[in-house]
């Protein structure tokens, strides 16, 4: 029991040196804020060390890991919006974004940004961002739909208002 | 599919990949072995900070029988002193043994608890480190002999273990230097006094120090003056409750011989 805690504890270092930076990633564009988001992912491994004995071996271990930074990052309020923030997005000539393109993508729902995250950021198949988020399959494809809609719409708008 | 590279690349832009190094892997043990409720997340300002802290000394103070107040102190384990150097190297030393064997203590969090003064000694010093499991590891060390002697435990159990933890300086079959204490742990918090009983008759009190999270048990130690170091005769410790039953009992004998 000792040897194959001290296995996991050793695969999980393992995993929060290759891969911080991208659990730090999502958890930054959930959390708004650096800072919570490295303080997130930190909280997550250590839940994970916690509660080791609830991962059952049946999946992959980056997999739920995902689902526990994911949650831990949701736990953090996200970081005050300014106004000057909100005010939306400048492109250059090109059409390029050149200001604060965040906040496009913060102005989406929340379960269309954690989708849109996963997806591009964590390189998750639908199935395993459906595991994540406790949500039907279909319905990643159906959210990454409108997240996609929405941003084209908003980009649009940028590009001609 | 509708993935056009406007909005593909609107994505990766929102928010940057970082690189670098990622942060402390201890950070993250350290972390694991507080609870969160206990930790500030960063976001309160400093002065409600210090109210939730006097708030809670308050309320922890309030919650302590009265018994409890007189016979035993609260540590506070983040509160306490870094261990020195060199113990820190000797609790990290517990790892390099067979994988079995290793604790998973976190030797880089080790914190002094305890000091017991002794009648023309120096103080015996009790330290403690937790494990990444949720248990402890702790050492008492005698800085006159330079002796210390030390275990793993686990916060859950019996509601109180008692011992002779005791250590030698033997060279070239000869011994130097001996040194034993009765110590132990308390996990009940119903027993408010710890009583050791010599072999003579003579009984002394022993405070308990209890230890904050993440260790969460009570420590006692009690070095053994050379008067009552009798070998063979037991040594009896007891744990009251504030109403005065007994809760536990143990005998302990003192094989080692005396210096």
């Amino acid at each position: 029991m000792v040897r194959e805690d001290n296995d996991f504890l050793r695969d999980l270092e393992a995993v929060y040196r290759l891969s911080f930076h991208r659990y730090l990633r999502v958890a930054e564009g959930i959390c708004g804020d650096l800072d919570l988001a490295r303080d997130a992912v930190q909280d997550a491994f250590a839940r994970a060390i916690r509660f080791r004995a609830s991962f059952r071996g049946d999946g992959p271990l980056e997999g739920w890991l995902w689902k526990i930074v994911v949650n831990s990052a949701r736990g953090v309020p996200r970081a005050n919006e300014t106004p000057g923030e909100q005010a939306g997005v400048a492109l250059s000539v090109d059409g390029r974004c050149d200001g604060p393109v965040g906040e496009l993508v913060a102005r989406l729902p929340e379960r269309q940004r954690l989708v849109l995250f996963l997806f591009y950021y964590a390189d998750m198949e639908y199935a395993a961002i459906a595991d994540t988020l406790e949500i039907a399959p279909g319905t990643v494809g159906a959210t990454l739909s409108a997240a996609r809609a929405a941003l084209k719409s908003q980009l649009e708008e940028v590009r001609h208002g | 599919m509708d993935d056009s590279p406007s909005v593909r690349e609107l994505v990766e832009r929102a928010v940057p990949l970082r690189s670098g190094e990622a942060p402390g892997w201890p950070d993250v043990l350290r972390r694991a072995t507080v609870e969160p409720s206990r930790r500030s997340r960063g976001r309160l300002p400093r002065r409600r900070r210090l109210v939730f802290v006097i708030g809670g000394i308050a309320l922890l103070a309030a919650a302590v029988p009265a018994a409890v107040a007189v016979h035993a102190t609260i540590v506070d384990f983040f509160a306490s002193e870094n261990a020195p150097e060199s113990v820190v190297r000797s609790f990290a030393s517990m790892e390099k043994g067979a994988p079995v064997m290793r604790p998973g203590v976190i030797a880089g969090e080790t914190r002094k608890i305890l000091e017991v003064p002794a009648p023309g000694r120096r103080a015996t010093v009790l330290y403690v480190a937790p494990t990444v499991s949720g248990g402890f590891c702790w050492t008492i060390a005698d800085p006159d002999s330079g002796l210390s002697s030390g275990g793993c435990g686990r916060r859950t159990g019996g509601k109180m273990h008692a011992g002779i933890p005791f250590a030698q300086d033997l060279r070239d079959g000869r011994v130097y230097g001996v040194y034993a204490a009765v110590a132990g742990r308390v996990r009940d918090h119903a027993i408010t006094r710890i009583e050791l009983r010599h072999s003579d008759g003579h009984a002394v009190d022993v405070p308990v120090a209890w230890v904050s999270e993440p260790i969460g048990v009570g420590f006692f130690v009690h070095p053994i003056p050379p008067q009552r170091w009798v070998t063979g005769k037991p040594v009896e410790v007891v744990g009251f409750a504030s109403d005065g039953r007994v809760i536990r009992r143990e005998r302990l004998e003192l094989e080692i011989a005396p210096p």
